[in-house]
């Protein structure tokens, strides 16, 4: 019915082990210090990704409150959404074209 | 512009390619030749007909007193979708929602089936570059220029089937519901379109997808603009929060900007427009509840119909100086178009865009019933049931073509 037993004999190992890998892993980067900085890098990266995010989540044109009417700034960031700013012409578009326009 | 060197690089790649494709490959050459000079008067070579918007071909007949089939075309691809088909010459072009699809007008028979993500009907414009027009498309990314003569597939990939791709949102969205965007117009050499997701309104080359001019409408963060009506060089467009603005369609200067006023007599702050239909009146505009003519020199309101329904879609179409329009909850009404009386209602339930020929009005929607409705007295003259669902079907020399979930659809006059 029960196996009570088997359930409390298994946690306090895997504690052990997580506990082995955990100093192992701080005892590390207290050594070596400069193994924070990907970490660090890449958490800066996420934040920056995050205050855009909340800055504006959805990639809409906003009024700055300069006056009336206001004054509008329009960013946009590599990486993130954005609209596509000209007409794009793919080579195929050269099929078809009549010869003079080839010139 | 692309370079001199690059232009001559492409050139090389082309020729490589099709000569390559000619020899080895199992090329699938489509007619190249669709052009302008192939058109006829029965054309309907975009949504609404006309840049006007009107939904009414003043020279294409329609089946009158009974229907049966003239041929049925399935598709391999649903062609799920409230997009109409469009007819140029002797072509049907429809859009399914993963591609483009030419039909023979006679016979229904397939002349090119082109993948892409297209959500709009396309609309036939001149482009004086190529051999062949160019159908302007509306899909998630943006406005398409698409070689009407459907360019080249090679081992099951397109080629010269796209012109350009004008500016667009990149979107992620996904929706298993029906694609739609507002469909492009044409005049002349020019495409005039939403970019999808924005209220922002462009102006196109035909042949390079050029911008010539891009403006907003209405309030920089609104969105909902609708398809624009192009009459006698201005630009019409309408927004769902109740903007109308008139451009002018050359230059995209702004001749007027109105939002009219329910007034205080009604629960609305604002008219929830549709897309408007431009006439030698003035702008007709529904919305939710009724319709608007609209002055076209300020955009002032010169009458007011109301219906009390609840049409959250469709459009007017005009015809012989009445407006057909559908209440979204049980009637079509004809209303004069001068002074905005009522002439008749018929029992009609969804609200759609109604197209008129010869005298009758058809009416398709996500609906299993396709019907015609007498334009002089509002007496229904037939019924069609025998699918799923219709788009809004066009008419044609004596021939209505609609979409269905199958594929596409001809009906003539029944013997």
């Amino acid at each position: 019915m029960t196996d009570g037993r088997d359930h409390q004999s298994n946690p306090p190992e895997f504690r052990r082990g997580q506990r082995n890998s955990l100093s192992v892993a701080l005892s590390r980067l207290r050594y070596d210090p400069v193994l924070f900085v990907p970490f660090l890098l890449v958490g800066l990266l996420l934040a920056v990704v995050d205050w855009l995010h909340r800055r504006d989540p959805i990639p809409t044109l906003e009024r700055t409150g300069l006056g009336t009417d206001g004054v509008n700034i329009q960013i946009e960031y590599v990486g993130y959404p954005t609209g596509i700013g000209q007409t794009l012409r793919p080579l195929e578009s050269l099929i078809g074209l009549e010869p003079h326009y080839l010139g | 512009m692309p370079s001199r060197r690059r232009l001559l690089a492409g050139v090389g790649v082309g020729a490589v390619g099709i000569a390559g494709g000619t020899s080895v490959l199992d090329v699938e050459f489509a007619a190249d030749t669709v052009s302008a000079s192939t058109s006829g008067e029965t054309d309907w070579p975009m949504a609404r007909y006309d840049p006007s918007g009107t939904g009414y071909n003043p020279s294409a007949t329609g089946p009158e007193d009974g229907v049966e089939v003239a041929w049925q075309q399935d598709t391999e691809s649903n062609m799920y979708g409230l997009s109409a088909p469009i007819l140029v010459g002797e072509t049907l072009y429809a859009v399914g929602q993963q591609s483009l699809v030419a039909f023979e007008r006679d016979t229904g028979e397939i002349r090119f089936t082109r993948d892409g993500q297209y959500w709009s009907s396309p609309a036939r414009a001149p482009a004086r570059a190529y051999r062949s027009d160019t159908l302007a498309v509306c899909g998630r990314e943006g406005l398409y220029g698409l070689s009407a003569g459907g360019g080249y597939e090679v081992l099951g990939r397109s080629i010269g089937t796209e012109r350009w791709h004008s500016p667009g949102q990149e979107s992620q969205r996904w929706s298993s519901s029906s694609p739609r965007e507002q469909s492009p117009v044409t005049a002349d050499e020019t495409v005039y379109g939403i970019v999808p997701n924005t209220d922002r309104v462009v102006a196109l080359d035909a042949s390079s997808g050029r911008v010539r001019w891009e403006r907003t409408v209405g309030d920089e963060r609104s969105t909902g603009s609708n398809r624009p009506a192009v009459r006698d060089g201005v630009v019409y467009v309408s927004s769902y929060p109740g903007d109308v603005v008139a451009f002018d369609a050359e230059t995209g200067d702004v001749h007027w900007s109105a939002k009219p006023d329910p007034g205080e007599e009604t629960p609305m702050t604002y008219y929830e427009f549709h897309p408007p239909t431009a006439t030698d009146e003035g702008l007709v505009v529904p919305y939710r509840t009724g319709v608007v003519l609209l002055d076209p020199a300020d955009g002032s309101v010169l009458w007011e119909y109301t219906h009390d329904g609840n049409a959250t879609d469709g459009s007017a179409a005009v015809a012989d100086g009445t407006v057909f329009v559908t209440d979204g909850e049980e009637s079509l009404h004809a209303i004069d178009l001068e002074r905005g009386e009522r002439e008749w209602t018929a029992e009609y339930v969804p609200d759609t865009d109604p197209v008129v020929a010869d005298g009758i009005v058809y009416l398709g929607y996500q609906f299993p019933e396709l019907v015609a409705i007498d334009a002089e007295t509002g007496e229904r003259r037939w019924r069609y049931e025998e699918a799923t669902y219709f788009t809004q079907p066009i008419v044609g020399d004596g021939v209505l073509y609609v979409l269905t979930d199958d594929g596409l659809l001809a009906l003539e006059e029944a013997e």
